[in-house]
């Protein structure tokens, strides 16, 4: 079986075109990447002396690290006077007063308020604040429990559980993750690629006439189908993983850091309410599990349509439009927990799962709706899976002698 | 009609496809064989305007066919290897718009479509769809499209491969009819196709012109290198080993070998008539026989 | 026939590229159909009002208009407040009813038109901006009609189809070393090439004629000769076109946009012979420009993409600002029209390499003159890939009696809104405890923009509506741009479940994928919302401009005429209120009749159970009681009230007199 696997996996995606594209997308990611810092970082202004660059730097080695009522005493004592000399909007803005750091105090005020003041603040007070849902929490379920709603007694719980003893400790650079966890360009890419790579796998023994052969070989008819859809299925992992992976060495290649992984996924602003205690390095670890799993399910889909086709125009193109409407859908319904969870697109961007605490009931249980998309997909993915092992041709000798 | 290749060269990044292929032709049918990757469809679309040959002149009656440009054209007939064809059409449809790309008048083109489907017996199958054709009966859908323009020169670039006996038999007689009057050129390495119909053969070997001849002075040309060899079993086998076996027949226990070698493969072996199939092992089995260019 | 013929016959017969058109035209047309709003639903709701004034105003801004209309907002502004005047002098017996009918009369002449002028006054502050190239007109036909600025799918899908079809089936079948020996090889290739041009630009220009007669026969288009600037999405451009002529051009630029992506896709099928990397290669090079880069650099490109856009060359330079600096940030500059011209030709240039290279691909070479350098096509689609890189549910409900003016109580729960938190609370009116409506512990714990907006009670259900505003990334450097969702919930006070059901974002602007979509201003109103009521059809907003209602199904919103300064009642079928007359009045909501009782006139009412009570401006501003009808009134108080409101268990009055509570128990 590893044999037929291999063979089937160089055959369908070490094909030149496929490896062309990997090269000319990975390209256009990097491309896009680099613009993204380029149009959002503050950072962006070069080595100079005073540059927001160099100064910040300067600075993060300052109150980087466990957040100490020092290091905040510190940082108020140089940002509240120019918040009072910069209020009344009066102050120069000549930009080469050499008493301020940056040529100008507005700028001044401006580089500590985005990269230090705001930062602190939200960390130092979202301990305060997931204290306080889980007081609320706790509060609900003893009120959901007087009225005997199990179901949302074990939702509470749950919150309580999730927001109990959440604190951000140290303070760190964020904007390199708080972009990256925001970036979703590579997932069009993904989707693409993949697409191309699956469209083949049957319409291209069709079209080279090699489905009449492999009906008579003892290892073809399901033993090949079943190789083919492992062979994809390990396409598309590697093809998701690959632009996971690449994401991140974009992201810290261009803002020349990995600063801020070690956070808590909930340092990042909207991750507030995240759904998993994690640091952003585990949540991107988490978040290319998931991806692989929405490519996949959505990849067993295209398989299963171009089964019935005999070349790769309509399924491509059906299969495309049909990737369109799981978009569209996706963002048109994105209110409904359970349309997140049934939408394998939702993986892909799987922020909108992870970034807020939702659940979903199943069974009276109240399931994180990542963890029931997950397990819907891999039920569907399977499910899928099965149907393709089933409906694709067999030999009718083969047949017979498993019906005797 | 005089076709002539003048040193037509293609080169395929370093490897040569065709080597200086110098060859005239005129009325008849002209076999063109070959191992595989010998350079015969290389040399037929180049001849037919597919490929661009790198260096070299064909002429046709003495004039340049580059000069002839789009008026050579019509002086072809080309079918292709394996056709398809399309699968949705029907065999008339498709043959009229085949006429409509050879610029054949619509009424003349109804007639030459009605006439050469009797000509190949598929009057009865002209409006059932080519996706529903036997292979026998696509073939002679081909030759059939080929035909139309009522062409000088028809290029058929293994028009007998995958056919049964029947059929192949058939489709020999046809291209004895269509020889009334043109040239044909007829690629294959199915050597019994050309053998009777040939008026010569042209052999290609790695992309150059090995032979050109009748059959006859082809196979006078390796007269006395052709052996027939009884032996038992283990004999044979190891006869097998050594020489270019042409055919074995098994009778009783003993094995006849046809062995085709300069000098006598062992003392009993018999000299023996060869044939056309003879001639292609000797000169295609390997480079240490030295060959005149044409007999 | 000819070769045209069959090439026709070919593509469009069995390879069925006339369904696929066919398909596309109908898709398109009843999504139009389906989706379509009215870009400024005013206009259209009081569409005779607002003629009425267009009839006057037509045309280009000039001062004697500007007068009149000032002059008019002034009339309508005393109007308004002779006629509240007029009914108080009527009712408290100061003026007889002759008096009261003559003043009403002539302020309604005033006020005929009122709503409209709402409409055509927000068209004025328009126009007033660049009184030069502004002209007023009836703008939802033009505005609707220039509204598309998205990439067409459906037509996008047929040109891939088509095109990737043409020559990738005769490779498929291997008719293309056949086809080449023909003598009319060329004049086949032409052929093909030709007729898939033709039919992409006679699907694209259907496509704009669709939308042409769709929006013509439902909103008008009229004033074809006003310049572009009268429609907002190009109000800042400087170019110097008319409405008709700027969608002329911008129908041509797509139609050449639609061939220039068939153009490109026949070139790839050519050089890749393949079906699936002819089409992957074709959606990339749209699809990833589209999502990838910013509209500033995707209308550089000479690439098919902008064509297929096109709007973004007739509009005019925006800008946000940046939200650290308050600097401008330029997100579209306006491209001049020799920019536009310098793009074309150089596209125009690709186009015709491409076509020439395919033609030569297709031809004999004993046909063809020169050498042919296969090199340049790859280079060419190399050059190519390069510049496109650089570049609700429904829940039964038997719909208890609602009043916007008073807090809803149940058997089992009432609802407490607090006015110093702003916030709504849930007490069991058993125990007496308080807990907050909106259950989930997160709610407004990390956001200070989550609230609790309006309330609707229909037991065992309760419905709030709350509001978030969210953050998200836009494109150009922000992080602090914000859009506002505002939700409707659904609580079942048995089993304390919450269902949303149903969810807009109201502000524009919000990214998708990569993907900027505008959601309009259909929504807008939601921002403004202080009350809600529903049945299993529809969900009524109040505002201070109406009430709008939303069909449960289709979404689609309607303004009713419904004055929204009292209290206005609902009881799952008739919504209740006093009209502008001080009438109280039924509106049917199934029927969509209005029907005002005449023998009730009133100040203020509200429904309960037995009926309605109103307090009677007829008699002395006492108490009375009559049937949903309005028939049967009946005296319930002598007592002169100033509101009459009833929680869900009584009724309770407020006396003129002394300010005093009166309680009457049903």
């Amino acid at each position: 079986m590893i044999r037929l696997i291999r063979y089937e996996f160089i055959k369908q995606f070490c094909k030149r075109s496929i490896l062309a594209l990997f090269v000319v997308f990975s390209l256009a990611n990097l491309f896009k990447i680099y613009g993204e810092y380029k149009s959002y970082s503050f950072l962006t202004d070069g080595n100079g002396e005073r540059s927001w660059h160099t100064l910040h730097w300067q600075l993060y080695e300052e109150y980087r690290g466990e957040i100490t009522p020092e290091k905040v005493e510190r940082l108020l004592a140089a940002y509240q006077p120019l918040v009072e000399a910069t209020s009344d909007m009066t102050a120069s803005t000549a930009t080469d007063d050499p008493n301020t750091m940056t040529g100008n105090l507005y700028s001044d005020r401006n580089l500590l308020d985005k990269y230090f003041v705001t930062p602190m603040q939200y960390f130092y007070e979202y301990s305060g604040q997931s204290e306080q849902v889980a007081n609320r929490a706790r509060q609900s379920a003893a009120l959901y429990g007087e009225r005997g709603a199990v179901y949302q007694q074990r939702e509470s719980g749950a919150i309580y559980n999730l927001y109990a003893g959440r604190t951000i400790p140290a303070f760190a650079y964020r904007e390199m993750c708080n972009y990256y966890l925001n970036y979703d360009f590579s997932i069009i890419l993904t989707l693409l690629l993949c697409l191309y790579g699956i469209i083949g796998t049957f319409v291209s023994e069709r079209e080279t006439q090699m489905d009449m052969l492999l009906l008579v070989s003892p290892n073809g008819g399901r033993k090949t189908t079943l190789a083919k859809i492992l062979a994809a299925t390990l396409f598309l992992l590697l093809t998701s993983l690959w632009f996971s992976l690449l994401d991140l060495i974009g992201f810290a290649v261009s803002f020349q850091t990995l600063e801020g992984l070690t956070l808590p996924v909930f340092a990042i602003p909207n991750f507030a309410e995240a759904s998993v205690n994690i640091s952003i390095f585990q949540y991107v670890l988490l978040s290319a599990a998931l991806k692989c799993a929405g490519a996949w399910v959505i990849g067993m889909l295209w398989l299963l349509i171009s089964m019935f086709w005999k070349n790769a125009l309509l399924p491509f193109v059906i299969n495309f439009a049909l990737c369109m409407a799981l978009i569209v859908s996706g963002a048109a319904c994105a209110y409904s927990n359970f349309s997140k969870v049934l939408n394998p697109y939702s993986l892909l961007t799987n922020r909108v799962l992870l970034g807020k605490t939702e659940f979903v009931n199943l069974g009276g249980f109240p399931i994180l709706t990542w963890q029931a998309a997950i397990w819907f997909a891999l039920i569907a993915g399977l499910a899928v899976a099965v149907m393709i092992y089933f409906l694709s041709a067999e030999n009718c000798h083969r047949c017979v002698w498993r019906a005797k | 009609m005089e076709i002539t290749f003048e040193s037509v060269s293609k080169q395929y990044r370093s490897k040569y496809a065709l080597k200086n292929f110098t060859a005239t032709l005129s009325e008849g049918v002209y076999g063109l064989l070959g191992e595989n990757g010998a350079g015969k469809t290389t040399l037929i679309n180049t001849f037919v305007g597919i490929l661009r040959g790198d260096s070299g002149t064909i002429r046709v009656d003495g004039q340049d066919v580059r000069t002839l440009g789009k008026a050579f054209l019509p002086q072809i007939g080309y079918m292709p290897q394996y056709p398809i064809f399309y699968r949705d059409f029907t065999v008339k449809d498709f043959l009229l718009y085949m006429c409509a790309l050879k610029d054949i008048p619509t009424r003349e083109a109804q007639d030459r479509v009605s006439e050469l489907l009797a000509t190949v017996n598929l009057t009865d199958a002209q409006d059932k769809k080519i996706g529903a054709l036997s292979g026998g009966m696509r073939q002679r859908v081909g030759i059939v499209q080929a035909m139309l323009s009522d062409p000088k020169i028809l290029i058929l670039d293994e028009p007998t491969a995958g056919l049964d006996p029947s059929e192949r038999i058939r489709f020999r007689n046809l291209i004895s009819r269509f020889a009334q009057g043109r040239t044909i050129l007829l690629a294959t390495h199915i050597v019994s196709d050309v053998e009777c119909i040939a008026r010569e053969i042209l052999l290609l070997k790695q992309g150059t012109l090995l032979m050109q001849g009748t059959p006859a002075a082809l196979e006078r040309n390796i007269e006395g290198k052709v052996w027939n060899v009884t032996a038992g079993a283990e004999s044979a086998a190891l006869l097998t080993d050594m020489y270019c076996v042409s055919n074995m027949k098994q009778e009783g226990g003993q094995f006849t070998l046809r062995i085709v070698e300069d000098g006598s493969p062992i003392k009993t072996a018999q000299p023996v008539q060869p044939n056309l199939e003879d001639v292609f092992l000797y000169y295609c089995r390997g480079e240490r026989h030295d060959t005149p260019d044409t007999v | 026939m000819s070769v045209f013929s069959y090439e026709w016959k070919k593509l469009m017969i069995y390879q069925r590229g006339l369904c696929y058109i066919l398909a596309a035209l109908l898709v398109s047309t009843v999504w139009l159909a389906a989706t379509d709003r009215p870009q400024n639903s005013a206009m259209e709701e009081y569409r005779e009002e607002y003629e009425w004034y267009l009839e006057r105003l037509d045309g280009a801004y000039t001062e004697e208009k500007a007068a009149w209309l000032e002059q008019e907002a002034q009339a309508i502004t005393e109007a308004r407040y002779t006629r509240s005047r007029s009914q108080e002098s009527y009712y408290s017996g100061q003026i007889t009813a002759e008096q009261y009918e003559r003043q009403i009369a002539e302020v309604n002449t005033v006020l005929a038109h009122e709503h409209g002028f709402e409409a055509v006054y927000r068209q004025y502050l328009y126009v007033c901006e660049n009184t030069g190239n502004r002209y007023f007109l009836n703008t939802n036909g033009w505005a609707g009609l220039f509204s598309a600025q998205t990439l067409d799918f459906s037509l996008f899908l047929v040109i891939l189809i088509l095109a990737a079809t043409v020559f990738c089936s005769e490779y498929s079948c291997q008719m293309d070393a056949l086809l080449r020996t023909a003598p009319q090889s060329r004049k086949s290739a032409r052929s093909k090439a030709v007729m898939t041009l033709c039919v992409v630009f006679a699907l694209c220009g259907g496509l704009a004629l669709i939308r042409f007669a769709f929006f013509g026969i439902k909103y008008g288009l009229p004033h074809g000769e006003y310049p572009v600037q009268s429609i907002a999405c190009f109000g800042g451009s400087t170019k110097n076109v008319s409405l008709l002529a700027a969608y002329l051009i911008l129908t041509g630029l797509r139609c050449f946009g639609s061939v220039y992506l068939a153009v490109l896709l026949l070139f790839t099928s050519v050089l890749v012979k393949k079906y699936a990397l002819t089409v992957v290669i074709g959606v990339a090079s749209t699809l990833i420009p589209y999502i990838g880069l910013s509209r500033q650099i995707c209308y550089r490109l000479p690439i098919p993409l902008p064509f297929l856009l096109a709007a973004g060359f007739l509009e005019g330079a925006s800008s946000v600002e940046d939200s650290l600096t308050g600097e401008p940030i330029v997100t579209f500059s306006e491209r001049s029209p020799q920019e536009l011209l310098a793009l074309l030709v150089l596209s125009a240039v690709c186009y015709a390499l491409m076509v020439w290279w395919v033609l030569r691909q297709n031809t004999n070479c004993w046909q063809s003159g020169k050498k042919l350098v296969r090199r340049h096509g790859a280079a060419a689609l190399g050059l190519l890939i390069l510049l496109s890189l650089s570049g609700c549910s429904v829940a039964e409900s038997a719909n208890g009696i609602f009043n916007s003016s008073s807090q809803s109580v149940s058997e089992t729960y009432s609802v407490i809104y607090d006015d110093q938190t702003r916030t709504y609370a849930l007490e069991n009116r058993a125990t007496g405890a308080l807990t907050d409506l909106a259950l989930s512990p997160l709610f407004g714990a990390f956001s200070d923009g989550e609230s609790i907006k309006a309330v609707y009670m229909d037991a065992p259900y309760i419905y709030y509506m709350s509001s978030r505003t969210e953050q998200y990334v836009d494109r150009v450097g922000s992080y602090n741009s914000t859009a506002t969702q505002v939700s409707i919930v659904r609580l079942d006070t048995e089993t304390f479940e919450e269902q949303v059901i149903f969810e807009k974002i109201t502000d524009s602007g919000r990214s998708l994928l990569g993907i900027d979509y505008t959601v309009g201003d259909t929504w807008m109103f939601l921002q403004y919302c202080y009350g809600f009521f529903l049945n299993n059809d529809s969900l009524f907003f109040i505002t201070n401009d109406g009430v709008t209602e939303v069909s449960r199904n289709i979404q689609r919103t309607q303004v009713l005429d419904i004055p929204t300064k009292g209290n206005i009642a609902f009881d799952g079928r008739t919504i209740y209120f006093i009209n502008e007359n001080s009438l109280l009045t039924a509106y049917d909501t199934k029927t969509h009749k209005e029907r005002p009782f005449r023998n009730v006139v009133a100040s203020d009412f509200c429904l309960t159970d037995q009926g309605l009570y109103f307090i009677n401006r007829m008699d002395s501003d006492c108490v009375y009681l009559c049937g949903r009808d309005g028939v049967g009134s009946l005296k319930i108080s002598n007592d002169p009230a100033l509101s009459v409101v009833y929680d869900g268990e009584k009724v309770t009055m407020i006396l003129k007199s002394d300010g005093k509570e009166v309680v009457f128990e049903l």
